[in-house]
């Protein structure tokens, strides 16, 4: 693997987690929304 | 664990290495580190910090608690000081110290160059302060410091002034920090690791720290919900948690144990993985169980979401809801024995010695295990009920935080001590901490689990005359703790200071891994060429 493509797939990785953590926060702001304030 | 013997790459005659990329000097080495061990250094150090802070909090607690009625401090600036000894400990000392940990050895034993992304390592490091002086700040606004727990529980913390405002912020950014950081983590471990490291062979602190981290990934972004839930409702208008204008304040304990009940287990795990690093070394022989270690830590991880609401017993829940937290709560013993009964059967017939890491990491097994026991009560939603709230709890969680934690950590510091400074700290006074911190730790929080029973409330300035002897007992051995943790800054300063016998390479003659195959100190480069680990 090239440095490069190492880049690129260390970058892929980390945008995945990414979208997992700000999916978790906004569903858990809108659940707290909708269900009890 | 199999053999992880480096053929190929970093030789421990490849040192010169060492001055490859001109290794900046002064103060922009460390304002502008990208290197994993000086950002490991830097952790470490910012954590020992916040340990003193946390520790001197801790110590004008006891200081109070000394004898019944009102000595030195109000009960509002006593619960200032509850609160923030609690939240300096866990995300400025425990937390920052295993990254700490996980920056300095997670390469070193994969075999890696560094950690992913640099970059972002140097700038998770650098938020870290920030939380760090914003905690320490709120002290100083009008009102003082957040008093409300280090749970922010609702309605309390949508009542006080600035100083909740400042431990949110700082929550924000130590867990901003706490997500770059997870995310390097995996990101290091799942693409990073060197040819032939296959995630089974890889030593059991780097899977503990995988395991953490996705646990950070999914629980740091439900504490920052939480709390800017809490911040939108104090100046916002919203009232997700405000009972008077429609919101719930039990829904912020749910949420806010979703994370926290994880939270417990974030701290504790990279110690399972030093501990198991540690007790093979000394015994000589193979961890027990390697593959059900790894098993076993991925149970406690995913039971660990599962559990939340044990800690809201209190509250009032239906019985199915309780039966439901209780079993649940105790299902989560059943990895954790496992990892207990491989620890012990890997020194089963080993050739054990003692060393100061070795002490720890037993000391370890055995008061942690006195914690899970008493987790294991707590969890009883009859006895929770009644032990809610009272000085059980703190005995409890003292024991799995500070001979949990705190040991595990002491293990790890005094077992890489050697690979990290290139000196040999001093064995006699490392003993000498060992057996101060472990008798005065007992004498300071075993009382505590009577004067619960007995009913003394936590979080109280005052207490009933009938709880000061064991309260004095208490505060007598806190000191004897707090002043044997200078015993370890002096020997980790002399170390670092180059001071003490040179360490060779490998200095444990039991230890096996990567990050012995480097000379002592590590290189400030290592693996440019990556191992093949066979």
């Amino acid at each position: 693997m090239t440095p490069e493509e190492q880049r690129r797939k260390n970058r892929n990785t980390a945008l995945g987690l990414l979208v997992v953590v700000i999916a978790i926060m906004v569903w858990f702001v809108w659940r707290v929304g909708t269900s009890g304030g | 664990m199999s053999s992880t013997t480096a053929t190929a790459g970093h030789a421990p005659s490849h040192g010169h290495d060492d001055h490859h990329h001109g290794r900046p000097t002064g103060w922009r080495r460390w304002l502008f580190a990208t290197n994993h061990k000086d950002i490991g250094t830097m952790y470490l150090i910012f954590s020992f910090c916040m340990l003193l802070e946390g520790g001197v909090l801790a110590l004008l607690l006891r200081t109070e608690l000394f004898s019944p009625g009102l000595q030195f401090f109000q009960p509002e600036l006593f619960n200032q000081f509850t609160t923030m000894h609690g939240l300096i400990m866990i995300f400025g000392a425990i937390m920052p110290a295993f990254v700490g940990f996980a920056n300095w050895m997670i390469p070193l034993q994969i075999g890696a160059s560094d950690m992913a992304f640099a970059r972002m390592n140097n700038f998770s490091f650098w938020l870290l302060p920030i939380g760090g002086i914003l905690f320490t700040a709120s002290f100083f606004v009008p009102g003082g410091a957040n008093a409300a727990g280090w749970t922010m529980y609702a309605p309390l913390s949508l009542q006080m002034g600035p100083g909740m405002d400042f431990t949110i912020f700082a929550v924000h950014i130590l867990g901003a920090s706490s997500i770059m950081g997870a995310i390097n983590i995996v990101v290091t471990i799942l693409n990073m690791r060197a040819p032939g490291m296959t995630l089974m062979k890889m030593p059991l602190f780097c899977w503990t720290w995988l395991i953490t981290a996705y646990l950070l990934i999914a629980i740091m972004p439900v504490l920052a919900a939480a709390v800017t839930m809490l911040l939108t409702d104090r100046h916002f208008g919203t009232s997700f948690f405000n009972a008077a204008a429609g919101g719930d304040p039990v829904l912020y304990q749910h949420v806010f144990w979703f994370f926290g009940h994880p939270e417990v287990y974030v701290m504790i795990l990279p110690a399972f993985g030093i501990v198991s690093a540690v007790v093979p070394a000394f015994s000589r022989k193979p961890l027990f169980g390697y593959a059900s270690m790894v098993y076993a830590t991925a149970a406690i991880a995913i039971l660990s979401f599962l559990v939340w609401a044990h800690h809201m017993f209190a509250t009032g829940m239906p019985i199915t809801g309780q039966l439901y937290f209780m079993y649940a709560t105790m299902l989560i013993s059943i990895p954790t024995g496992v990892k207990v009964f491989n620890w012990v059967a890997t020194m089963w017939r080993g050739s054990m010695t003692f060393e100061t890491p070795m002490l720890f990491a037993v000391g370890f097994i055995f008061v942690f295990t006195i914690g899970g026991f008493t987790g294991l009560m707590l969890a009883v939603a009859p006895l929770d009920i009644a032990m809610h709230d009272t000085y059980y709890v703190i005995a409890h969680f003292h024991y799995v935080m500070v001979a949990g934690s705190l040991f595990g950590m002491y293990a790890g510091a005094y077992y890489w001590l050697p690979k990290w400074t290139g000196r040999m700290y001093d064995e006699r006074l490392g003993k000498w901490h060992f057996w101060m911190s472990m008798i005065s730790f007992n004498i300071t929080f075993f009382p505590m689990h009577f004067l619960g029973l007995a009913g003394m409330p936590r979080r109280y300035a005052d207490y009933a005359a009938q709880f000061t002897d064991f309260n004095q007992v208490a505060t007598i051995g806190a000191f004897v703790f707090g002043f044997s943790q200078l015993i370890f800054l002096y020997l980790t300063l002399k170390a670092f200071a180059g001071r003490g016998e040179p360490a060779p390479a490998k200095p444990w003659e039991g230890a096996e891994g990567l990050e012995w195959t480097v000379p002592s100190p590590a290189p400030f480069h290592t693996f440019e060429t990556p191992p093949v680990v066979k």
